[in-house]
């Protein structure tokens, strides 16, 4: 039933937008990216209401894509080799056969073939900030799918062409399927709602409020097939600290994870504009709090996380003269996350019969700040630009702390990118956008204090510790796009093919962990900074693209 | 109909609202973890200890001077105390679940004891100061104290090796006192649940507390009384198929010398020189071999006193066979007095929470941490007897009376042959 809902979503939404779009001539690539920079609101709020200060011109797209990702470069629950397949859809703008109202929608089906991913036997994405979840140590293959949708509307002005309303929310559904023993089949529905409002004082400011809702749900039970061997399994808290014991079909450690997530959060902004100038300050606020359950029918909690975030977020956007155009972004983001641990007892008791809450505590904490910064330079063309070149900076100051038995972790990273683009017009009908980036990750920080008595474990040395020399690696990165559109189809703005790699180079400096992994025998042929060979090997991503823009 | 529309929407967010309120709320005001101070009485009782009803230490059998281990359940930390003279250990701890452990000897009446025991899981979130100890039986372990044994289980090979073989699994028993065991009538049973887990079974309030162990299955050596006789420091190997294992699979071994087979009628698994041990009970019966869990089961040995015949019919006695609470799968039933020796076999060293075996018959436990990987565990060797056969260490806790070896050997500590065996006569 979902997926036929999606089915015919991803048939419509492009269907609705080329109805109405066909009028519009914009559409290159480039169009598009310049746009994206350009709609200072859509590009860097939630708010949907900003869709119409920002008035963007008609625009949609479709593809479909291939990705190919390969190399040991990455978290150990993350596979290996990934092969993707992508359809993508969106579009949107101001609607004025439809009282001039903005509306913008997109949906995505991923399809992901994953080999090579180990510590993970629940989760459908490995990443996401969730300490309690069940790890194996196969070697396994997952086959994923994601649908996901998404839409904003902001509707005609109100009270004297003040005040805009919005709503935007999104729905997105995953299923993942591990392909080895222990194998759970896992479910996610993710929904949010976006209430928002904007009151533009005058054509220059603009101030803006969204309120957000959001519940998640995630659920998975790794199984055994071949009930002839049962297979160990860890019951995962916080990295280095677990419960190890048999995944057995009727006996050993519980099996389920069953994530229930409300996230309540909101948002203020400010725009101002001119000719010249375009400006937007917001703030962000969300608290999450996460619940992980490991049985139905005697609900038992296996954790809680309760996360708060707030960021701040600067955009600016100057033009210099009609041509030169110069764009400015600085980001904040303070992520906070707590682990809540419970001790329960079955109660037995006829009337009763459940689990009873002896008692929780707070026993981890997840601080993670963020710093991106990102400074464009464009000569604008048409509907398009010229060249655009870029500078890029991310600082991540990561710190994980077990209170009792005490632990911590703390890393520092400072990355820095540049990146060039070349919109080459050859004629009317064939177009070439070139893109070339790079950058360098440095660390300046890499402790593990580990305090738990298992650091012999394989979920220690071969988990949490290489997560924690993949997250405080230096590495490099470069890599390169090539767009070609061609735009002399009839009724459509162009038709693209676009190729794309990225090349992630981990460096053999292993200085500033050094003394976290010293103890660790296994290790000792990278020890020190005169190493060439790094703990982990390159990882390369490839990406094909062929899609139409309306 | 909007209306309907309207309102049933307007519930669903409301709904939804609330139950997310209600779970912010419930986290709102969590307190950070922080370490606690608990104080531990170990006391010792003789005779039947009924199930929850109070049981009344013996006031004149010391524990003074006893080994009191906690170990954290969830992340394996391991905090030690001992009694001091009012029996009482004070440990500064974490809050959290427990298993505690309790092993040291005492004597009493001139004879020797172990005074070994063990509490599967205690929470414990708030200080105990020593007072509280004193009067709250919750913070008191009354130990079965028990009488130093001679036979011994000394070696297990149970994990099997690569690639998914089981079928060299070995057991062997040593006498380690200095007087000779008569090996007639003794019986090795495999104990329930078979799969360690930190769901134990209930078992009816008829049987008390720790007054008895539970089998899924158990073998009895043949014999009237005096004809298999083991000397001091001789040992008795017993395996799931004897056979040199190595033409089956290189990696095995050959344990084709084991002294009884444990047969379980599957004619293509069986040897017909080695002599059978006699299934007197079973849960259920596996005909195809006589497989315990590669990840470790737990075994005892017990010994009915004179005057008592255990065999098949006296376990078809409903008096001799328990069932759990509203469950029907039945368990032989052995009382506590006759067990001999006692071995926990864990996944692995950080699943003690999940023992099954009584603390008085084995209060820690052992385990070779992988499976299929060929390794064993055996008991350490103290000293040696004038004829080269090892005394070995038994204070009734196999997490230190154990070590882990590489590979299985067949009496690898120089224990002799029992000059009965069927390769002998």
């Amino acid at each position: 039933m979902k997926n036929k809902i999606f089915k015919i979503a991803a048939l419509l939404v492009p269907a609705l937008f080329a109805g109405y779009v066909a009028i519009a001539q914009t559409g290159t690539k480039a169009a598009i990216e310049r746009a994206a920079l350009e709609n200072i609101w859509t590009n860097n709020t939630e708010n949907a209401a900003g869709g119409m200060v920002d008035a963007p011109t008609l625009m949609a797209n479709a593809f479909a894509g291939y990705d190919y990702k390969k190399g040991d470069f990455k978290p150990k629950q993350v596979g290996e080799k990934i092969n993707s397949l992508v359809f993508h859809t969106d579009g949107g703008g101001i609607y004025k056969n439809v009282g001039n109202m903005y509306l913008w929608g997109d949906f995505t089906y991923t399809k992901d073939d994953i080999s090579g991913a180990k510590w993970n036997a629940t989760l459908a994405d490995p990443t996401r900030d969730m300490p309690f979840f069940v790890a194996d140590e196969n070697v396994s293959k997952w086959k994923n799918q994601t649908y996901e949708m998404n839409f904003k509307a902001g509707f005609p002005r109100l009270i004297n062409n003040h005040l805009i309303i919005g709503i935007a929310g999104g729905y997105k559904a995953a299923l993942a399927a591990k392909q080895l023993d222990p194998r759970p089949l896992t479910r996610v529905s993710d929904l949010n709602v976006m209430p928002s409002v904007v009151w533009e004082f005058d054509p220059s400011n603009s101030l803006g409020a969204v309120f957000h809702y959001a519940s998640y749900r995630e659920d998975g039970s790794p199984e055994n097939v071949n009930h002839l061997h049962d297979q160990k399994g860890w019951e995962m808290v916080a990295p280095g600290f677990f419960n190890e014991g048999v995944l057995a079909s009727f006996a050993g450690i519980n099996r389920l994870r069953n994530y229930n997530a409300n996230s309540l959060g909101g948002s203020l902004q400010y725009s101002f504009k001119n000719e010249k100038f375009k400006v937007l300050l917001s703030g962000d606020y969300l608290y999450r709090v996460e619940d992980v359950l490991c049985n139905y029918t005697k609900p038992q909690m296996s954790g809680t996380v309760k996360k708060t975030v707030w960021g701040a977020n600067f955009a600016a956007q100057y033009n210099a003269t009609e041509k030169d155009r110069i764009f400015f972004r600085y980001r904040f983001d303070n992520n906070d996350m707590r682990g809540i641990e419970y001790f329960q007892t079955y109660d037995n008791t006829y009337e009763i019969q459940s689990y009873i809450t002896d008692a929780m505590f707070e026993r981890s904490k997840f601080h993670k700040r963020t710093q991106t910064f990102n400074l464009d330079y464009m000569i604008a063309e048409g509907d398009a630009y010229t060249w655009k070149f870029g500078l890029n900076a991310k600082s991540v100051k990561d710190n994980f702390t077990y209170y009792v038995p005490e632990s911590h972790k703390q890393i520092n990273n400072l990355f820095f990118g540049a990146d060039v683009t070349y919109n080459w017009v050859i004629d009317t009908k064939n177009v070439f956008t070139v893109n070339v980036n790079g950058g360098v990750n440095n660390n300046s920080r890499g402790t593990f204090e580990y305090g738990g008595v298992k650091e012999n474990n394989k979920a220690f040395t071969d988990f949490a510790l290489m997560d924690f020399i993949y997250q405080s690696s230096d590495y490099t990165k470069w890599g390169f796009n090539l767009t070609y559109s061609f735009c002399g189809l009839k009724s459509l703005s162009s038709l693209f093919v676009s190729v794309g790699f990225e090349n992630f180079k981990p460096s053999g400096d292993n200085t500033t962990w050094g003394d976290a992994i010293k103890k660790f025998p296994f290790l000792a042929p990278y020890h020190g900074a005169d190493q060439e060979k790094s703990i982990f090997g390159r990882r390369n991503l490839v990406s094909v693209k062929v899609g139409l823009t309306f | 109909m909007k209306k309907i529309y309207t309102i049933l929407l307007a519930a669903t967010f409301a709904f939804l609202f609330s139950s997310c309120i209600d779970m912010m709320e419930d986290v709102k005001d969590v307190e950070k973890i922080e370490p606690i101070s608990v104080s531990f009485k170990v006391s010792a009782a003789t005779g039947f200890i009924p199930k929850g009803g109070s049981i009344t230490p013996d006031p004149n059998f010391s524990t003074a001077g006893v080994d009191v281990i906690f170990t954290n359940v969830k992340t394996g930390q391991v905090f030690r105390g001992v009694t001091g003279a009012n029996s009482i250990a004070t440990v500064d701890i974490e809050p959290g679940v427990y298993s505690i452990s309790v092993t040291g000897r005492a004597t009493h009446d001139g004879y020797q004891y172990f005074i070994n025991g063990n509490v599967p899981s205690i929470s414990v979130f708030e200080d105990v100061t020593p007072e509280q100890a004193n009067t709250d039986d919750k913070y008191r372990l009354v130990v079965r104290p028990a009488k130093v044994g001679s036979m011994c289980i000394s070696e297990i090979y149970y994990c099997g090796i690569a690639s998914y073989y089981f079928r060299d699994q070995t057991y062997q028993f040593t006498n380690n006192s200095d007087e000779v065991f008569y090996l007639d009538g003794m019986c090795f049973a495999q104990l329930h649940p078979n799969l360690a887990t930190a769901s134990l079974p209930t078992w009816p309030d008829e049987d008390g507390d720790g007054n008895f162990v539970y089998a899924l299955m158990v073998w009895q050596f043949p014999g009237s009384g005096t004809e298999y006789p083991v000397m001091p420091g001789e040992s008795v190997v017993v395996a799931q198929e004897p056979r040199d294992h190595t033409v089956n699979n290189p990696n095995s071994y050959d344990n084709s010398m084991a002294d009884f087979q444990t047969w379980t009628g599957n004619a293509s698994r069986y040897n017909p020189d080695v002599p059978n041990l006699t299934y007197i009970f079973y849960t259920t019966l596996n005909r195809t071999q006589w497989l315990t869990s590669v990840f470790g089961a737990a075994f005892v040995i017990y010994k009915a006193p004179e005057g008592t015949t255990v065999d098949e019919a006296y376990y078809q006695d409903p008096a001799h066979y328990q069932s759990e609470v509203n469950l029907t799968s039945k368990y032989a039933k052995i009382p506590a007095d006759w067990i001999l020796d006692g071995v926990e076999l864990l996944t692995n060293m950080s699943a003690m929470h999940m023992k099954r075996v009584p603390g008085f018959v084995d209060a820690g436990g052992t385990s070779v941490e992988e499976t299929y990987c060929g390794k064993t565990v055996s008991r350490k060797v103290v000293e040696k007897r004038a004829d080269g056969t090892p005394k070995y260490q038994d204070t009734n806790n196999s997490t230190d009376d154990f070590q882990i070896n590489d590979r299985p050997a067949i009496r690898r500590n120089g224990e002799k042959v029992p000059s009965w065996t069927w390769y002998k006569r």
